[in-house]
């Protein structure tokens, strides 16, 4: 009898209030799922560092005949010059800095251009000799790019040394923003579902305050009468968070995967169903803890006045 | 032996932006075996306020409570439920009972947190059957008049066997009949040896006591 006076005075509460459990469901829903967001964002920033970090590479630009940036004075690089910064990244300068380089010429720029811009209508307009020439440099320790930057800013023929990991940093720090933002909402979210918990529990509280009465008399424990209580904000938070997880499950099957990947025509890094199967729980548990703290604060003090 | 003793009990109820109220002072009270005492008095006298502070559901502003000995303010409120639960049977105004369950399971709640249900059941149906109420065992509260779940409510304060009962106006919503019939099963009880303590406005329940409290 015990457990089903449990349960059943926790589902007596639930059916009486359909309105507030209704409203709770609905707010830790909408929080839980910004949590959700925050933590797929983080994830999806972690995953795009791994990945492309280690790949971007350092690229020093050789002067073409129309530059007039850097070095330049309108005058294509010339061999010595070429040779010249070749010898510069084989020096013992530099080379421990670098894992491997490769020279792009004109030809292999327009060829990369091509297959990159295909839909574009500026692959019309270029030529090869529009493109600059390039050494594209793989560093050991992408972190010390500095080096060659400071190296080779300097000399003759070369346009521009530029760290392709500073693309990299605007963009992280879009979903970084975008990920505080998140959280932002989230917590505003979170504080309304914990106050909403606690308000809805005492209302119950109150409604069955004379078989609380009752229960007191015949000597049940503060705990035994408590509990029921703080199954429902648990319960009511569990549903919402189940909703927040299929939510983010939905958000990453089908417009992460669906239509970003369409729209960026990249698979490697985006955040995918296992990364989502791995928020959910978390999801769960947090709000599980938070209605469960929410909820016994709330009728503890309730019973004490 | 279980007296039930009130020293020098001070029960005033502060109220923002007015004088406190003042329901007793300085009040003391023996409760002994095989005694009724009634608290006198009219409706808003503080008949309810004293019975509570003496069930230990209430903390007086000053002044002792004592069971058998056992000072209630060195105990948690835990503490003073559990030995409420097997010493004290408390009957508030209007023989309330939890809705959703029937008369024999409502008057067997206090089995409940000591997992006795079974043990007790015939206790139970005994207790019902004596009060009159047998018949209505397997009925909900809505479906009984107010005596009968009043008589429900006093099964379940007696399950347990109390030495002491506490009740609160036993007879307001009942005809005269009834009520003196209530009277005489209260009379039984403390001639077998439970002191029972008594809120009542009713004339024939407070002559019926062996000692009394008037209250204004």
């Amino acid at each position: 009898m015990r457990l089903g006076l449990i349960l059943g005075e926790a589902g007596n509460g639930l059916r009486r209030n359909v309105s507030m459990v209704i409203s709770v469901i609905l707010v830790t829903f909408i929080s839980l799922t910004f949590v959700g967001a925050a933590i797929l964002l983080q994830m999806q920033i972690g995953q795009m560092k791994g990945y492309w970090y280690d790949r971007a590479q350092v690229a020093v630009y050789m002067c073409t005949d129309v530059d007039t940036t850097g070095n330049c004075s309108q005058a294509e690089a010339t061999e010595a010059q070429i040779d010249a910064v070749r010898a510069q990244l084989d020096s013992g300068t530099l080379a421990p800095y670098i894992e491997k380089y490769e020279f792009e010429t004109h030809d292999q720029a327009f060829q990369n251009f091509q297959t990159q811009f295909s839909d574009s209508p500026i692959a019309g307009f270029v030529t090869p000799e529009t493109l600059n020439e390039s050494f594209r440099v793989n560093l050991v320790d992408p972190n010390e790019a500095d080096v060659l930057i400071e190296s080779l800013s300097g000399s003759a023929g070369v346009q521009n040394v530029e760290d392709q990991r500073g693309y990299l940093d605007q963009i992280f720090s879009v979903l970084n923003a975008a990920s505080a933002t998140a959280i932002g909402i989230a917590v505003l979210m979170l504080v309304a579902a914990v106050l909403l918990i606690a308000t809805t529990i005492r209302l119950s509280a109150f409604s069955r305050r004379r078989e609380l009465g009752i229960m007191r008399l015949v000597g049940a424990s503060n705990r035994f009468i408590q509990t029921p209580f703080v199954l429902e904000g648990v319960f009511a938070s569990f549903i919402g968070s189940l909703l927040a997880g299929a939510a983010i499950v939905g958000i990453v099957q089908f417009f992460v995967q669906g239509i970003l990947v369409q729209t960026l025509q990249t698979t490697t890094t985006l955040v995918g169903l296992g990364d989502a199967l791995t928020v959910v729980p978390i999801l769960i548990v947090v709000g599980a803890l938070l209605a469960a703290a929410s909820a016994s604060v709330a009728i503890s003090r309730y019973l004490k006045v | 032996m279980f007296p039930v003793e009130l020293a020098a009990v001070t029960i005033r109820y502060e109220r923002a932006g007015m004088p406190p109220l003042e329901i007793i002072a300085d009040y003391d009270l023996r409760l002994g075996p095989s005694a009724m005492h009634c608290l006198a008095g009219r409706s808003g006298s503080g008949k309810t306020s004293i019975l509570r502070v003496a069930a230990g559901l209430v903390r007086p502003t000053s002044g002792e409570v004592t069971w058998g000995g056992l000072a209630l303010s060195a105990l948690r409120d835990d503490a003073i439920t559990e030995l409420r639960s097997t010493h004290v049977g408390y009957l508030d105004q209007g023989g309330v009972l939890v809705g959703g369950l029937t008369a024999l399971e409502n008057a067997l709640l206090p089995a409940v947190p000591g997992r006795r249900v079974r043990a007790l059941e015939e206790r139970a149906r005994d207790l019902l059957d004596r009060l009159g109420v047998g018949a209505r065992a397997a009925h909900r509260p809505d479906q009984l008049s107010v005596g009968e779940r009043q008589r429900v409510a006093l099964a379940r304060a007696l399950l347990l066997e109390p030495p002491v009962l506490m009740i609160d106006e036993p007879t307001a919503s009942l005809d005269r009949e009834t009520a003196d019939g209530v009277i005489a099963l209260l009379d039984g009880l403390a001639a077998d040896g439970i002191s029972v303590l008594v809120a009542s406005h009713d004339e024939h329940l407070i002559d019926a006591a062996q000692t009394r409290t008037n209250l204004a």
